[in-house]
């Protein structure tokens, strides 16, 4: 992609860019080059210093020194207004989107076409609709956010970017909540854009799908960069061992290759989860049991119901028919509450949104799920015992964090998983559904939150964990249930699959078997 | 040696400027609160005597006590518009009762409360069973409520002949302390147990903090939000109870537009009109923080129009520091 | 938490300090020898009707609106309809006024169609006043929220061929009688220079009197205000009026009492209508002092208080109910095509602690309340009727 006949005139150049907040140096002169036409990775743990390289890039930020061009013009500007005057598009993990506005009032959102002042909107559909399809991206003009699924929306957002005329595209971690079968989608159009020119920086944890996508990567550690890479010379652990630093890398696992594989539970373990026959209406008669200390993994696409699953069992959504036994016996499940009685808990994909209130400390959070425990005289709050368990899950879990009276939107996306998992902690797990655990969470801390997971079952706990990073579900269980439309159409053990492609097979196999209606 | 000393007082203010930076605390509120004392002070020697001072609490009981439970429904991302009215529901019914049943205090003063928490459980029910927004129910809350008031009185005021009730809620003083005021520190413990140190408080933080995420944790949001709907009622109907004492009848229009003070010292005292953050000393400095407006203001002598936009104007500025 | 603990404890300790030193604050000057006690209430009043008419013209005398028996005749004839527009029935001077008109158009064998409220704003009571016209009533009785944005709304009653009576208050602009057919109030003037007369008792030689007043541009708070302060002015100018203006009702009692503060001297307050009234005896209340207090209209809550030998020492009644009847009958005249006198207003009804319970009758034509006639009970409220 990259024109190898001379030298490219980079598109995006920094030199010795130095950003100071008071005594904190968030950048110690960090260089960063983006020809035109690349997909360029940017790596790096959470702190390293890639966020602030973004905001500075996107006027949010003005450099404390440094030099800054585009296409060789030296930019003094630092506002983000100015920044998208020079033709820079950012697209945030924070969408911003307008939901109750429909696709194509979003995409053309201010450049409305108009007749007589008034908004068009057939043309402006059509419009949408031409975009949509050059672009390749699937979604329907007149479409409303609001019922669009999260990675709908970051299409959405990226063709907004696009609209703009962008030429240079930031995407922040836009496979945080893809699944498996969206990312080829957003990937297509990310190759579309840069056979137009335009230059792409690609922010993210998930080192697989850097390997598939940039042509270079640049990482960062400590508000420097590490070093600049032609992605196809290198290799996913030279790359961790210089996002981490040698010392730690050979701690930290990653990549399909050098994975313990977690052995098959004991055919006598006792069964904590059986679920017989459930059924509402997402969920279609889904049978399936998880044995204690076992980890199974849940596989589907975004719409398969997999979500819809694990709210199912956790009493979010009502079952209409169907049995759930927990330890042997049945148990009916209407609400959260009888759900977390029985020691089932639920951490959700979107932890902002269902698993935390992010505006309060980190002690609020881990006391909110276990008020029942908390309570003398039947009234009031044990306060000491609640700070001693916030503590303990702080220092258990490893969370960085100066306090457990520090809000938890000050944490990274790691830590504030940490909390949103630990604060189930204080009670009896016998059965811990996770969804989607590491979106948005740094290699780091990614690591942390697997050693609790399987620290959890070794103790006896049933896990059932839903991801659509299949190296993740790999390095974790032991057995894999597929699931599309509603049910769980096959499903394999850990034995039987060897790299994340076997996955990919066992699943487009399953739903291949369903009847197309 | 010295190195070391510089690190630590570096370490030092370095704390102080984190907390200040991370406080929920109103710190504007003992900053405006002090200001107004000094500048009314000064304005007018009458201001800052004991006299005048106890007059300001007199007058700030009543919205004290309603914004104690208006505070809590704010808290959980809901709001109540209708206190004024069921303050003056509640005040006719507990008067009505005890005329044609007997004269007993007790009883008139608990159907003057009950009347309060039945109308907000009703608010309650209606906003977090039918789903219907808050805003709109207690919106047709304060017509309803004052339209029943207005039916059952036939827009005479109520009087109120029975002394004990008179003594117990408006004119015998407890260890020197005015009736009203003992009430006000009453309401005021209990709501700051019930917010700050019980877990029933904690569920409500949570319900306003994050609705779906207490949903997720297992919290019953709905009977959270109904149960602070009752209390706002109840807490207003002690309210026309005492407003019924003290002026030895109610009128079915008493305290109409209260609903504007009392949200004012809510916001004012550093609640979030989005839920989830709220303290109850904010409560009472907003609630004071009026009264020594209105108060002050007059005994300036300055004209009620200018008063009004004065007034207006603070409490927007007072709200804009605030917000930090 | 433990700043909020200290924070409250410190909120405690200033209250009971605060209490502590204000128990020995100013009790208001002794009322044990009441100077009115003694006074026929009439002897106080005007001798005649001070308020004078739109036109400046001067009252009808009260036996205008009675009607002659061929008047009688004629309208029992027609079957009257009678549309009423109010300002407001959130309040009992509305709910009797309404009360008189239907009783008295009942009499006269016709029927009130309609009660419309106009909830204190010109948009609705506009409203009102055109839904009324379409439903073609003979008459309309109304009194204006405003009387200059509503004149237009007016003018269109007696273009549909309806006549119109006045309460209290006439349109700016319209012509009597093309536009309108009479006009029925009370005297507030007269009521004020009754409650100045009453107050001045207990005012000594160089006093101070306070004055609760309504902020606000209202044509009857006004008069009352106006005759209140002429009273003092031809009568006992020796007394100092200080004025402190208020402008929401709910709580005149919280402007008292700071105004109160801000003037110790004061040694007595008149106000301009019950609801101040009661907020002033509660600030007093509250301050645990008494200050005598006059007022203009009655309702039951000063009224027990007067009996009661409270602070509410005069009431200056207004007579809705009997007005209300005027108001029928000038309808009634109109219709028929008699001229009615251009305005009438009914003159002040003095209360004094010595005949609460007959002028009560006089003004609601019922006994009063039991809780008044038990505060009644040695006879010092004089004679029922």
């Amino acid at each position: 992609m990259i024109n190898q006949n001379g030298p490219v005139e980079p598109l995006l150049s920094l030199r010795d860019i130095v950003m100071r907040f008071g005594s904190v140096q968030a950048l110690r002169g960090a260089d960063f080059d983006l020809l035109p036409g690349e997909v360029h990775g940017l790596l790096g743990q959470n702190g390293a210093g890639k966020s602030t390289l973004i905001k500075v890039i996107a006027g949010v930020y003005k450099p404390t020194s440094g030099t800054f061009t585009i296409d060789g013009v030296e930019q003094q500007y630092s506002s983000p207004r100015a920044s998208r005057d020079a033709g820079i598009s950012v697209v945030y993990q924070s969408l911003s989107l307008i939901p109750s506005l429909t696709v194509a009032q979003n995409l053309f959102l201010g450049i409305e076409p108009t007749t007589l002042g008034i908004v068009n909107t057939r043309a402006l559909n059509s419009r949408a609709s031409e975009f949509l399809e050059l672009h390749k991206l699937p979604l329907r003009p007149e479409q409303l956010v609001s019922s669009l699924t999260f990675a709908y929306r970051q299409l959405c957002e990226i063709g907004k970017a696009l609209v703009k005329d962008a030429r240079i595209l930031i995407l922040d971690e836009p496979t945080s909540s893809l699944s498996k079968t969206e990312e080829p989608i957003l990937f297509d159009a990310v190759r579309e854009a840069t056979a137009k020119g335009i230059g792409v920086i690609y922010v993210s944890h998930r080192l697989s799908e850097v390997f598939e996508l940039t042509d270079r990567v640049t990482v960062f550690r400590d508000g420097n960069n590490a070093g600049v890479f032609n992605t196809a010379d290198v290799t996913i652990p030279q790359l961790v061992e210089v996002i981490v630093g040698e010392k730690l890398a050979k701690s930290v696992s990653t990549g399909g290759t050098s994975l313990s594989v977690r052995p098959p539970i004991a055919a006598d373990a006792s069964v904590a989860l059986e679920l017989s026959n459930i059924s509402n209406d997402v969920v279609k008669g889904v049978n399936l049991s998880i044995r204690r200390g076992e980890i199974v993994g849940l596989i589907g696409s975004i719409g398969s119901g997999r979500t819809e699953l694990l709210e199912s069992i956790f009493g979010v959504r009502k079952l209409k028919s169907g049995t759930i036994r927990c330890d042997g016996r049945d148990v009916v499940i209407r609400r959260p509450q009888d759900a977390i009685g029985r020691g089932i808990k639920l951490v959700p994909e979107d932890r902002h949104s269902f698993g935390l209130v992010v505006d309060h400390d980190i002690e609020s959070n881990t006391a909110m799920a276990m008020l029942p425990l908390l309570r003398s005289f039947n009234f009031l709050f044990k306060s000491a015992e609640s700070k001693a368990f916030a503590t303990k899950i702080v220092t258990d879990l490893k969370v960085k964090a100066p306090s457990t009276s520090t809000k938890v939107n000050k944490l990274s996306g790691g830590n504030q998983q940490k909390i949103a998992i630990g604060k189930w902690l204080g009670s009896d797990t016998k059965v811990l559904l996770l969804d989607e655990p590491t979106a948005g969470v740094d290699v780091g801390a990614r690591a942390d939150i697997y050693k609790i997971i399987i620290d959890l079952a070794d103790q006896g706990t049933a896990v059932l964990v839903c991801s659509s990073d299949y190296d993740e579900l790999l390095q974790l269980c032991s057995r894999f249930a597929f699931i599309s439309d509603g049910a769980i159409r096959a499903s394999a053990d850990r034995s039987q699959v060897h790299e994340e492609k076997d996955l990919h097979q066992i699943l487009e196999a399953s739903r291949e078997e369903l009847p197309h209606v | 040696m010295s190195e070391q000393y510089v690190s630590t007082t570096e370490k030092a203010s370095r704390g102080v400027r984190q907390r200040l930076a991370e406080t929920d605390q109103p710190l504007f509120l003992y900053g405006a609160f002090l200001l107004l004392i000094i500048g009314f002070t000064v304005a007018n020697p009458l201001f800052l005597t004991a006299g005048n001072l106890l007059n300001i609490l007199n007058q700030t009981a009543l919205v004290t006590i309603m914004a104690a439970g208006v505070a809590l429904v704010i808290i959980t991302g809901e709001i109540d518009l209708s206190v004024g009215s069921v303050l003056a529901l509640s005040g006719v019914s507990a008067a009505l009762f005890m005329n044609n049943f007997g004269q007993n205090w007790f009883l008139g003063a608990l159907v003057g409360i009950l009347v309060g928490a039945s109308v907000g459980f009703i608010n309650g029910i209606l906003t977090a069973r039918l789903l219907i927004p808050s805003f709109l129910v207690t919106l047709g809350m304060l017509s309803i409520a004052r339209g029943i008031a207005l039916i059952m009185t036939g827009t005479a005021p109520v009087l109120v002949t029975n002394a004990t009730f008179w003594s117990v809620f408006a004119e015998t003083p407890f260890l020197g302390i005015p009736a009203p005021i003992v009430w006000t520190i009453v309401v005021i413990i209990i709501v700051w147990v019930l917010l700050h140190f019980s877990v029933f408080g904690r569920r409500i933080f949570a319900t306003g903090g994050n609705l779906d995420a207490a949903k997720f944790s297992g919290i019953n949001t709905r009977a959270v939000k109904i149960s602070v709907f009752l209390i706002s009622g109840a807490l207003a109907g002690l309210a026309g109870v005492i407003v019924a004492a003290r002026g030895h009848a109610i009128r079915p229009d008493a305290a109409a537009g209260i609903e504007l003070d009392v949200l004012a010292a809510v916001i004012l005292g550093g609640t979030s009109l989005f839920g989830g953050k709220g303290k109850i000393y904010g409560v009472i400095l907003g609630s004071l923080i009026i009264g020594i407006l209105n108060n002050g203001l007059v005994l300036m002598g300055i004209d009620p129009s200018i008063q009004l936009t004065i007034k207006g104007a603070l409490v927007i500025i007072a709200v804009a520091f605030g917000r930090r | 938490m433990k700043k909020s603990i200290a924070a409250l404890a410190i909120g405690t300790a200033l209250v009971l300090v605060l209490a502590a030193c204000s128990s020995g604050a100013g009790d208001g000057p002794a009322s044990s020898d009441d100077p009115l006690t003694a006074i026929t209430a009439s002897s106080l009043t005007p001798t005649e009707v001070l308020g004078t008419g739109p036109l400046g013209e001067k009252s009808a005398t009260v036996s205008s609106s009675e009607l002659s028996a061929a008047d009688l005749a004629s309208i029992k004839a027609k079957s009257i309809k009678v549309g009423i527009v109010m300002q407001t029935m959130d309040i009992e001077w509305s709910t009797e006024q309404v009360r008189g008109i239907k009783d008295q158009v009942g009499a006269l064998g016709g029927t009130v169609i309609n009660v419309c409220d106009g909830q204190w704003d010109t948009t609705k009571q506009t409203a009102c006043i055109d839904n009324m016209i379409t439903q073609k009533p003979d008459a309309i009785i109304s009194i204006p929220v405003d009387d200059v944005s509503m004149a237009p709304a007016y003018a269109r009653v007696s273009e549909a061929g309806i006549k119109l009576i006045f309460i209290d208050n006439v349109a700016k602009g319209l012509k009597f009688p093309s536009q309108y057919q009479g006009m029925v109030t009370s005297d507030n003037q007269g009521n004020g220079a009754f409650a100045a007369a009453a107050l001045a008792k207990y005012i000594p030689k160089n006093g101070v009197v306070g004055i609760l007043d309504f902020g606000v541009d209202f044509f009857v708070t006004k008069e009352r205000m106006r005759g209140f302060q002429a009273w003092m002015k031809d009568n006992r100018p020796d007394i100092t009026v200080k004025v402190h203006e208020f402008q929401d009702p709910s709580k005149a009692g919280d402007d008292a009492a700071n105004f109160l503060t801000a003037n110790p001297d004061v040694q007595g307050m008149f106000t301009e209508w019950e609801v101040p009234a009661v907020g002033i005896i509660t600030a007093l209340r509250g301050q645990g002092k008494t200050l005598p207090i006059t007022v203009v209209n009655v309702a039951s809550d000063i009224a027990l208080d007067l009996a009661s030998g409270g602070m509410v020492k005069a009431i200056g009644a207004q007579r809705p109910y009997d007005e209300g009847v005027a108001e029928a009958n000038f309808a009634g005249r109109a219709i028929i095509g008699s001229t009615n006198p251009s305005y009438l207003a009914f003159p002040a009804e003095p209360f004094l602690r010595n005949n609460v319970l007959s002028a009560w009758d006089d003004v609601y034509k019922s006994a009063a309340p039991s809780a008044i006639q038990d505060a009644c009970k040695s006879g010092i409220c004089g004679p029922a009727k």
